[in-house]
């Protein structure tokens, strides 16, 4: 009875990997494909590779995707941070229990709906104000600023509600004015927070495709976009190479994430034993 | 007794002075937390040097005072002054106060230098000051080895030390410490007690410490406040509060108590006789204030001031009770009683072992029929 109900366990977790798995396995095989055709191995090659290094549409659309990305990253950092900390630590004000709710909004809005609003409101801006002139990187850096925000906040807020208030009164105690406090306690205690939510929204940024889409304007595609519109026009090897490229990438700072948290546990672990004996 | 005289008792007992100026003082300090009284209408004197204990079981509201003091939390009600300044609109960081938190709060990104010279650093002293003051006061705590350790490679009890360092520094006019010694073992918390009221003896620095452990308090204190929700029960030496209790609650609280209830039956000069409710029993206890007759009240006596014999005590032996041994815990030094009295009343009587039990006999065993007894002096009438 037992022994059956582990092997069909181990059945469906072979499934569920397979599922996962397997089309990364077949895009990075097909990424080395000669052939030009998708279904027909016609033995190995990096000539994709190639004519992605060389394609500039490519380069330039990687480049405005990193671009925004940073821009995006440590903008959302800097005012969700500070949102967070309004939120949690600093005396209530008006309207606080609906500032706490709305900044969660933008976590269940469907991306359509952001990003028709935030067109809307560009269209409108413009109109009124003569600004932004034409849609492109200010205007998707802005769209992405908007929802990445609120996930800093969010992952703020967490820390902040979890962390010891008695650090910041111990050093309120010892004669830090509360702006002091906030630099030599709070925000050293937040920094890992912090660097979590940077990457978080450097990431949600890059592989943003609907909101990006709707306040682009000609001549800015980002990475995303331009993936999207070759595969329109059928599979091509060359975006398999790209994709490949990608998944490495990834692959490599989630693999440093790892490490370095590892290193971090790994010297707590000695930093008790130090303390034990 | 000369005035001169009079004057050195009262450089200990500074409260007994009628002339003495009061260091801290609280007026009416109420707090509440939306309808539920924390700290309720509370009025305190505390004196330059003093080790004040507030002594108090679990939610009692003893933190919440504290931080009221150290201003983390703002009185709903009364007055609050340190030294002779008015403290009401006065922030945390500019009172001449500094605290020791319950969990340290120790500053886990600093190391140990780092966390003990940050008051310094915060007031502007210049850096050759600051780290020869650090150095001074990380040798009092000997903790010159840990100077570089993050708060993370430290015990317990270096911990702890750490955290009574950095709150000493700035050397503050007063010290508050929550439980300074409650996540501390037994052992090292007994050792730490003494080292603690030594230090206090150096520094001169006025003390306010809070404990949930009456041995802890009896052992630091000038004076002890109990408090029971919100309010204190009692204010005195450790000495006033054993042995004259206010209340039949702090007779309890406070180590243990036989109570036996009764009314007056009469009052001859300062002995009161009492007859007591259960039984046929009248006995008389010492009361200097006049007492009118058939009021209820309580008789306290603690359990090492019972006499306890298998002999018939002498004749004109007050408050003779016979009784039969119940129960018996062996402690080496003495041995705890519980003893059946006429009327069905337990009492805890503590006998010292004078004479080596051999062969597991001991002086008194289970069902021995003996006599108790104690003089009038040894008890405590109470009416509350
Ligand atoms: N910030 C707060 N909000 C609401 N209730 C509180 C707050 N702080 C303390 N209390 C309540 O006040 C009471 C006294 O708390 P505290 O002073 O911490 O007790 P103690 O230190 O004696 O154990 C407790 O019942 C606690 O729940
Ligand atoms: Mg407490």
């Amino acid at each position: 009875m037992k022994g059956k109900r582990s092997t069909f366990l181990i059945t469906c977790l072979c499934f569920g990997f397979a599922f996962l798995y397997i089309p990364i396995f077949l895009l990075i095989l097909y990424s080395f494909n000669y052939s030009k055709l998708l279904p027909v191995w016609g033995g190995f090659s990096t000539r994709w590779y190639v004519t992605v290094f060389q394609s500039e549409d490519v380069w330039d659309a990687t480049l405005l995707s990193l671009k925004i990305a940073l821009m995006n990253a440590t903008v959302a950092t800097l005012l969700g941070t500070m949102a967070g900390l309004m939120l949690v630590r600093f005396a209530r004000f008006r309207g606080k229990t609906l500032f706490t709710g709305m900044i969660s909004a933008p976590l269940v809005m469907p991306e359509v709906i952001t990003g028709l609003s935030l067109l809307l409101l560009f269209i409108t801006l413009q109109q009124i104000t003569g600004w932004p002139g034409n849609r492109g990187v200010t205007t998707i850096t802005i769209a992405h600023i908007t929802f990445s925000m609120a996930y800093v906040a969010i992952i703020i807020q967490s820390r902040l509600i979890n962390s010891d208030l008695s650090l910041e009164e111990a050093a309120l105690d010892l004669g830090a004015k509360p702006f002091r406090v906030l630099f030599d306690i709070t925000l050293p205690l937040l920094a890992p927070g912090m660097v979590a939510g940077w990457l978080l929204a450097f990431t949600l940024s890059l592989d943003d495709l609907v909101i990006a889409s709707f306040v682009s304007g000609p001549g800015s595609t980002t990475l995303p976009m331009l993936i999207y519109s070759r595969v329109r026009l059928g599979l091509k090897p060359d975006i398999n190479a790209l994709a490949t490229i990608l998944i490495v990438t990834v692959a490599i700072g989630v693999l440093l994430a790892g490490w370095i948290l590892l290193r971090q546990h790994q010297r707590k672990l000695k930093a008790e034993q130090l303390a034990s004996q | 007794m000369s005035a001169e005289n009079q004057l050195t008792d009262f450089t200990d007992r500074p409260w007994l002075d009628p002339d003495a100026r009061p260091f801290i003082t609280l007026q009416g300090i109420s707090k509440s937390f939306g309808s539920f009284k924390a700290v309720d209408n509370i009025d305190l004197d505390i004196y330059r040097g003093e080790l004040f204990v507030l002594l108090g079981g679990s939610g009692c509201g003893k933190t919440t005072l504290l931080r009221m003091l150290a201003g983390f939390e703002t009185p709903t009600a009364g007055t609050l002054s340190i030294d002779g300044a008015d403290m009401s609109s006065t922030a945390p960081y500019e009172r001449p106060v500094n605290m020791m938190f319950q969990s340290y709060a120790l500053f886990p990104h600093m190391t140990v230098e780092k966390n003990v010279a940050y008051g310094l650093k915060r007031d502007g002293v210049k850096k050759a000051e600051i780290k020869q003051r650090v150095d001074e006061m990380l040798q009092m705590v000997e903790l010159q080895d840990f100077r570089k350790r993050k708060p993370d490679q430290l015990s317990g009890g270096q911990r702890q030390r750490v955290a009574l360092a950095r709150a000493l520094i700035k050397r503050p006019k007063v010290l508050l410490l929550d439980e300074p010694l409650g996540a501390l073992d037994k052992r090292l918390r007994e050792q730490t007690q003494f080292e603690l009221m030594n230090l206090q003896d150096k520094l001169g620095t006025t003390f306010i410490v809070v404990t949930h452990d009456q041995e802890e308090a009896m052992t630091l204190a000038t004076r002890i406040a109990v408090m029971d929700q919100g309010v204190f029960r009692q204010v005195g030496t450790p000495a006033e509060i054993y042995e004259t209790p206010a209340t039949r609650f702090i007779a309890g609280f406070i180590g243990s108590a036989n109570m036996f209830d009764g009314s007056v039956e009469q009052q001859r000069g300062n002995l009161v006789s009492v007859r007591l409710n259960t039984g046929d029993l009248v006995i008389s206890v010492e009361h200097d204030e006049p007492i009118a007759n058939g009021t209820a009240v309580t008789v306290a006596v603690r359990p090492e001031k019972i006499r306890v014999s298998k002999q018939q005590p002498e004749p004109g032996t007050d408050n003779v009770m016979r009784g039969s041994v119940k129960e018996m815990a062996y402690l080496g030094r003495n041995s705890t009683l519980r003893v059946a009295i006429e009327g069905g009343q337990v009492l805890e009587v503590n006998s010292q072992n004078r004479y080596r039990a051999r062969d597991g006999q001991h002086e008194f065993d289970w069902d021995d029929q003996v006599t108790v007894s104690f003089p009038p002096a040894s008890a405590v009438l109470l009416t509350a």
